[in-house]
């Protein structure tokens, strides 16, 4: 087992679902060709299918202690690199030719369900959840690899060897967050790698370190000083993504809030929450209802003329401080051969 | 180089080593710190080979400073360029931004998805490399590859051509809006207009950004601060907003200040992304946010929750208004000879009427009330100058009455469908609120009936004492003013001094007082006003709907029956022709003659102007050259003659526009050359003046019609361009140096060490503007709050009552039911067709710029999708993903839908800006919007109504469109 643990706290209450943190890991881990159609980081919509495609229902993970292998999702599940005709259509070559998708008509993609939520107008509803690989402190993958290929760094951070790997795909059935890919050019799998390159030099992930939204906060989990130990453990309120995986993800949640509810009369309900608290606790289990309980008593406490040093910290009046202490910023490295 | 507190984390400078891309890869160089904890680890694990072709994923050889400066989005952000082996491989925020205040976050790390990855456009298909003509017909996709030398032969021969023939305002400029940056390029392309004279399309409103009803109210517009200042709010109100899609980089500031107690509702009829973490959501029908406003507005006053010192002081609502005839009383009403700008209060305390402190007639410089208590109540019988009688009452018991006749809670439910008990927790929550705020920006400007939500809005904003409060008050949008870019753009972008001294013995009754360092300060808001009319007038600028209805074959829509609106007595024809004729509306060229040359720089006409079908049947057949600068494939690009490619961002030197925003400015240095034959807009309209010259020499052309009947001497186009011969069209870098050396509120940095910051703070006070109009003192200690001149320092606004106006008694206000703030249905709600098109900016592009983005589009259905509410798809057969047509008598397109239980039944919602060639056939959303305009935006001759470039004039209302939906077949 690792010696420590690297996690990451998302404030879904901060979150835009605006995949700046899915952009900024494209352009940096995932562009080669064979890469074109992998989003280690994904947004979607909830209540949603999400990416891939009703993964939710894929399956895998541990049940009563035990490694499940699920379904294996599909390019088509994750969605594919869409290929289009840009120069027929400034060419000029067919006429009348306008920007499509060529080939089979997608049916998914990554963020296919966009803005489209759930509940009845105008109770309508809708928050954002941005995924990467959890690096979970039970990994699944790693239990389902017959190669061994999948190793937990020392720093915490679940790597798969592609030395070692075979691209037998175990490790896609067993993730029951289906966030592992598959390379079909170099035959291996391929996943969130916590940007490591960055983070051994103390710049923090990319996704977090680009997120406009503010809502990703890094660190060691027993770094007292660390955000997202005050977070996690200390105040616990972020919590994991259904825990009931039993994987264990070192990636937490702060639960979303959400407007109030109209009553069937159209007056205001100040009682019943928008989101449904079933659907909290479908995807944060009763943990998830506590964590939002404490921040709805927070908010309550300063919207009273009360000081949170919760919210404070979730505030983030000095961004760098979201980062436990991979601070630096990545423009001042210089390069010198080894 | 003075700069302020701020401390900066520069680089150690970034080392640039060769290197290729084989298996070593680059370790930091020894003596960089990190946290200890990774020292340690670094040491302890041994990796094996695969995980190196991670780490050398992430080298460079050097970083740059860059940013989008003419991709007109809003925020303004600086970038790291990651260069590796000559191309921009990545970006990532440049994170120097300090906090301006202990108790306010700070504005780490500005930046959004596509700024992550404008560098993938950069080489993407759509990019263009050499200098184009057609062969084909226009829009045929066939072209000829050029010369320079060709292209700017070409264009100079049209322009001559057309100058000859019919004069230099036959060529017509468009750059878009905003398409500006404050750099060299911009600076370049004003530099050719004025050289030239040619006309200048103004889009500002043509584009559907003009506030209109705050123009009609405060006589001005540009009205926020720095955002960290919404962090201080404590009731912020997102109204016909989303800027959880538009302002990516800001919009933390609201959900932190969420944390520190402040509550967040939005009004808006579906449940946007925005609405996703807001505490209050108010959903009425599609346009009837104003009916909703002025029912707030009414619980506020009958439950006396509004400021009472505001109310007196800073709004027109003492003013007292004949009962006879609806209209303030005048001094020209009392007194023979008297103004008809002067207007008059009841003193409580001497019991007598009394000149209105801050008015136009009564010198229009400041609100101080010295003594005067405003009535606010009673009725009082006038002697009129010709003998008869009249009574008058303050205008807050007409608007009271007013609001009680028609907006109470009670009364509005049917209109809005909104819960007089919900209008009641709004209204409790806004004016009981510290700090209230309203956020209402160019989105809010494209409906018909905008200008009544804006009234609506500016209204509660006043009676509650919002404005000019830290986090409060009415926000849409400023700039900071950067003087140097203005100086050396053009003259009407910087009055000469002689003209400003001229002012200042009226300023010595204002502000200014003992501010005289900088006699710019001197004047109020009122005079800078003055000041920039009478230079608009100098030059041939042109609004886009005026100029579409005389020239672009848009008189055949604006005329017809059905876009006549019926709340005014008159066809729209007559009143253009009205205004027209009382140099209300400024057209160049004039009607009788046609445009030979139409140059557009980045702006996309076909995909933006409504009802694009006309401009092809029209315009572009009537219009002998068309020539467009881009760097990409827009599809208006696609309909010219000539293409001129321009470097993309990365590749040259530039200055993005100054938004006040944040307090910094962000410059960009050029990271790679001009990919392919591609060059600095800079260069192309410097080149392009020369050629001018010489071919004008070569033809034997010297003298031929300029603008406003002036003559132009093509002699001296280029001498004008150059400042004879001082500037050199080869050297942008030395352009954008005189640029910041001349701008005090930046320190007058080198451009060399602002490429060092990427971001520069902002450590002075910027003066007033064209566009700097945040009327809020500068402080590098603190947020900036706009407006407080008014309230804080007593100026006078630059209305024709001095105050924040709510009776519009223009003539044409008044017969057409508008002078005082009301609900009207719009065209769309009056359609025949059941459902409306309605539209926002989108998440995913800044207009059409990276709406083709291959990478992007996989992160959408990769195609126009529209959303609609399930049961709307479910009447009409349409399932999810479905390709439907959207169509009205004017046009038709189709695209795919989305259901949405977000959606408000009766929308039809596709977020704008896909380029038409992204649909069948090349039709567009734009293709059912006809777009009619209120004939009062043409209204001029009083006080705050007036035109001149970028205020005040008809906007472009493409949403709200009445439509049918039906699967496509």
């Amino acid at each position: 087992m690792s010696k420590r643990q690297l996690a990451m706290v998302m404030d879904l209450n901060k979150c835009l679902g605006c995949h700046t943190c899915t952009v900024a890991c494209k352009r940096l881990w995932t562009r080669d060709e064979a890469m074109e159609y992998m989003w280690w980081n994904t947004v979607n919509t909830m209540p949603g299918k999400g990416t891939p495609r009703d993964w939710e229902e894929m399956g895998g993970g541990f049940k009563d202690g035990k490694p499940q292998l699920g379904h294996l999702p599909s390019r088509e599940e994750f969605g594919d690199a869409w290929k289009y005709n840009h120069e027929e259509v400034f060419s000029g070559g067919k006429a009348g030719a306008h920007l499509e998708i060529q080939g089979k008509k997608p049916e998914w993609g990554p963020n296919w369900d966009e803005d489209q939520g759930a509940g009845e107008y105008p109770n309508s509803y809708f928050f954002y959840l941005p995924r990467i690989c959890n690096h979970c402190s039970s990994p699944a993958c790693v239990a389902a690899c017959p190669r061994k290929a999948i190793e937990k760094r020392e720093d915490g951070i679940v790597v798969i060897n592609e030395d070692r790997c075979r691209g037998y795909r175990f490790c896609m059935e067993a993730c029951p967050y289906k966030k592992i890919y598959f390379n079909p050019d170099k035959g291996v799998s391929q996943k969130c790698i916590f940007c490591f390159p960055r983070v051994e030099q103390g710049v923090s992930n990319a996704c977090a370190r680009q997120c406009p939204g503010r809502i990703r906060f890094v660190g060691y989990l027993d770094d007292e000083n660390s955000a997202v130990h005050k977070l996690v453990k200390k105040w616990k309120v972020a919590v994991r993504l259904h825990p009931e995986y039993g994987t264990k993800p070192n990636v937490y949640y702060v639960p979303p809030t959400s407007p109030m509810k109209f009553d069937a009369d159209g007056h205001l309900d100040e009682k019943n929450p928008r989101i449904p608290e079933d659907y909290l606790k479908f995807l944060f289990g009763e943990e998830g209802l506590e964590a939002k309980r404490i921040i709805d008593k927070e908010m309550a406490t300063v919207r009273n003329g009360g000081k949170s040093e919760i919210l404070s910290v979730l505030i983030a009046y000095k961004w760098s401080e979201m980062f436990g202490g991979f601070d630096t910023d990545p423009a001042t490295i210089e390069w010198t051969e080894v | 180089m003075a700069i302020s507190r701020r401390t900066f984390m520069v680089g150690a400078g970034a080392g640039v080593v060769g290197l290729g891309l084989g298996l070593t890869y680059l370790r930091p160089r020894e003596g960089i710190t990190y946290p200890d904890i990774i020292k340690t680890l670094a040491k302890k694990i041994s990796y094996g080979d695969w995980s190196d072709v991670y780490r050398e994923k992430w080298t460079w050889d050097k970083v740059v400073k860059g940013s989008h400066n003419r991709a007109n989005c809003f925020s303004a952000c600086s970038w790291n360029l990651y260069v590796k082996e000559g191309i921009v491989w990545r970006e990532e925020q440049n994170t120097i931004y300090e906090q301006t205040r202990e108790d306010v976050p700070d504005f780490n790390p500005r930046g959004c998805q596509k700024g992550a990855c404008y560098s993938d456009l950069q080489q993407e298909e759509s990019r263009i490399l050499h200098p184009l003509k057609r062969i084909g017909e226009r829009g045929e996709g066939k072209w000829k590859r050029i010369s320079w030398d060709e292209a700017y032969d070409i264009v100079a021969d049209a322009v001559i051509d057309a100058a000859v023939a019919d004069g230099i305002e036959t060529v017509v400029h468009d750059n878009g809006t905003t398409n500006n940056d404050y750099g060299p390029d911009s600076g370049s392309e004003m530099r050719w207009c004025n050289a030239l004279g040619c006309t200048q399309l103004d889009s500002w409103a043509g584009v559907g950004d003009m506030p209109n009803g705050l123009v009609q109210t405060w006589g001005m517009y540009n009205a926020d601060g720095t955002t960290d200042d919404w962090f201080l709010s404590d009731y912020i109100v997102l109204w016909v907003a989303n800027p959880t899609y538009t302002r990516i980089p800001d919009v933390h500031f609201i959900h932190e200040a969420r944390y520190r107690g402040a509550q967040l509702v939005i009004v808006s009829p579906d449940f946007s992304a925005s609405t996703v973490h807001a505490d209050l959501w108010i959903n009425p029908e599609q346009e009837t946010d104003a009916a909703f406003g002025l029912a707030a507005a009414n619980f506020i006053i009958e439950n006396k929750l509004y400021d009472d010192e505001a109310v007196r002081e800073q709004t027109d609502l003492p003013f007292l208004v004949r009962e006879d005839t609806g209209r303030y009383l005048r001094e020209e009403d009392l007194n023979k000879g008297g103004k008809d700008d002067l207007f008059y209060i009841w003193d409580e305390a001497r019991n007598q009427i009394a000149a209105a402190p801050g008015c136009a007639g009564e010198g229009g410089t400041h609100l101080k009330l010295n003594g005067l208590k405003p009535a606010i109540d009673g009725r009082w019988e006038m002697d009129l100058v010709d003998g008869s009688k009249a009574w008058v009452r303050p205008l807050f018991q007409v608007m009271r009455d007013h609001l009680n006749a028609n907006y109470t809670p009670e009364k509005q439910e049917s209109t809005t469908g909104v819960k007089p008990s919900v209008v009641e927790h709004f209204a409790r929550g806004l004016a009981g609120a510290k700090a209230a705020m309203i956020y209402s920006t160019w989105g809010a400007c494209k409906n018909y009936h905008s200008d009544l939500y804006q009234r609506a809005m500016a209204l509660l904003m006043a009676i509650t004492g919002s404005q000019g409060k830290k986090g409060g008050g009415y926000r849409v949008a400023a700039w900071w003013e950067l003087k140097g870019a203005d100086e050396l753009g053009g003259a009407e972008f910087q009055p000469p001094l002689e003209d400003v001294l001229k002012m200042i013995p009226k300023a010595m009754r204002g502000i200014g007082q003992g501010e005289f360092e900088n006699p710019m300060k001197a004047l109020t808001p009122r005079e800078w006003e003055w000041i920039y009319t009478g230079y608009s007038n100098n030059f041939p600028f042109t609004p886009l709907m005026p100029f579409l209805y005389y020239h672009g074959g848009y008189d055949t829509i604006w005329d017809a029956e059905e876009n006549q609106d019926p709340d005014f007595p008159r066809a729209t024809r007559d009143y253009m022709k009205e205004a027209v004729a009382k140099g209300w509306m400024p057209i160049h060229p004039p009607p009788e003659k046609k445009v030979h040359v139409y140059i557009f720089t980045g702006a996309n006409p076909l995909r933006r102007w409504p009802s694009p079908q006309t401009a092809k049947e029209h315009f572009w057949k009537t219009t002998d050259l068309i020539v467009s600068t881009n760097f990409r494939w827009s599809t208006s690009t696609l309909f010219a003659d000539i293409v001129m490619p321009v470097a993309a961002y990365y590749e040259k030197y530039s200055i993005k526009y100054c938004v006040s925003a944040l307090p910094y400015i962000v410059v960009c240095e050029q990271a790679t050359p001009p990919r392919g034959d591609s060059k600095m807009d800079y260069e192309v309209f410097g080149m392009l003046s020369k050629r001018v010259v010489e071919r004008a020499a070569e033809r034997g052309v010297t003298e031929v019609e300029g603008p406003l009947g002036r003559t132009l001497d093509l002699r001296t186009v280029y001498d004008v361009w150059s400042m004879d011969g001082e500037l050199d069209p080869m050297d942008a870098l030395g352009y954008m140096d005189r640029i910041l050396t001349r701008s005090p509120n930046v320190g007058n940095i080198s451009a060399k060490e602002a490429f060092k910051l990427g971001a520069v703070p902002v450590v002075s006070e910027s003066t007033f503007s064209l566009v700097n109009q945040t009327c809020g003192d500068f402080d590098t200690e603190d947020t900036m709050t706009p407006y407080q001149w008014f309230t804080r320092d007593k100026v006078a606004w630059p209305t024709i009552t001095g105050r924040q106006q709510f009776l519009l008694d223009h003539p044409w206000f008044v017969e057409s039911g508008e002078a005082l703030p009301v609900h009207k249905d719009s065209p769309g709600m009056l359609s025949k067709y059941p459902l409306r098109l309605t539209s926002g900016h989108n998440r995913w592009s800044i207009h059409s710029q990276q709406r083709d983005q291959k990478m992007l589009l996989r992160l959408q259905r990769g195609e126009p999708a529209v959303w609609m509410h399930p049961k709307d798809m479910e009447t009409r057969g349409l399932e999810d993903h479905d390709m439907i047509r959207m169509y009205n008598h004017h046009g038709e397109f189709e695209a795919r839908v989305k259901p949405a239980a977000r959606m408000q039944p009766g929308m039809v919602q596709l977020y704008h800006a896909w380029e038409p060639y992204q649909f069948k056939g090349w039709k567009s959303q734009q293709e059912p919007v006809a777009a009619p305009w209120k004939p009062t935006h043409l209204a001029g001759g009083y006080g705050q109504l007036h035109y001149r470039f970028y205020y005040n004039s008809p906007g472009h209302a493409p949403r709200g469109i009445g439509i049918e939906v039906e699967k496509a077949s």
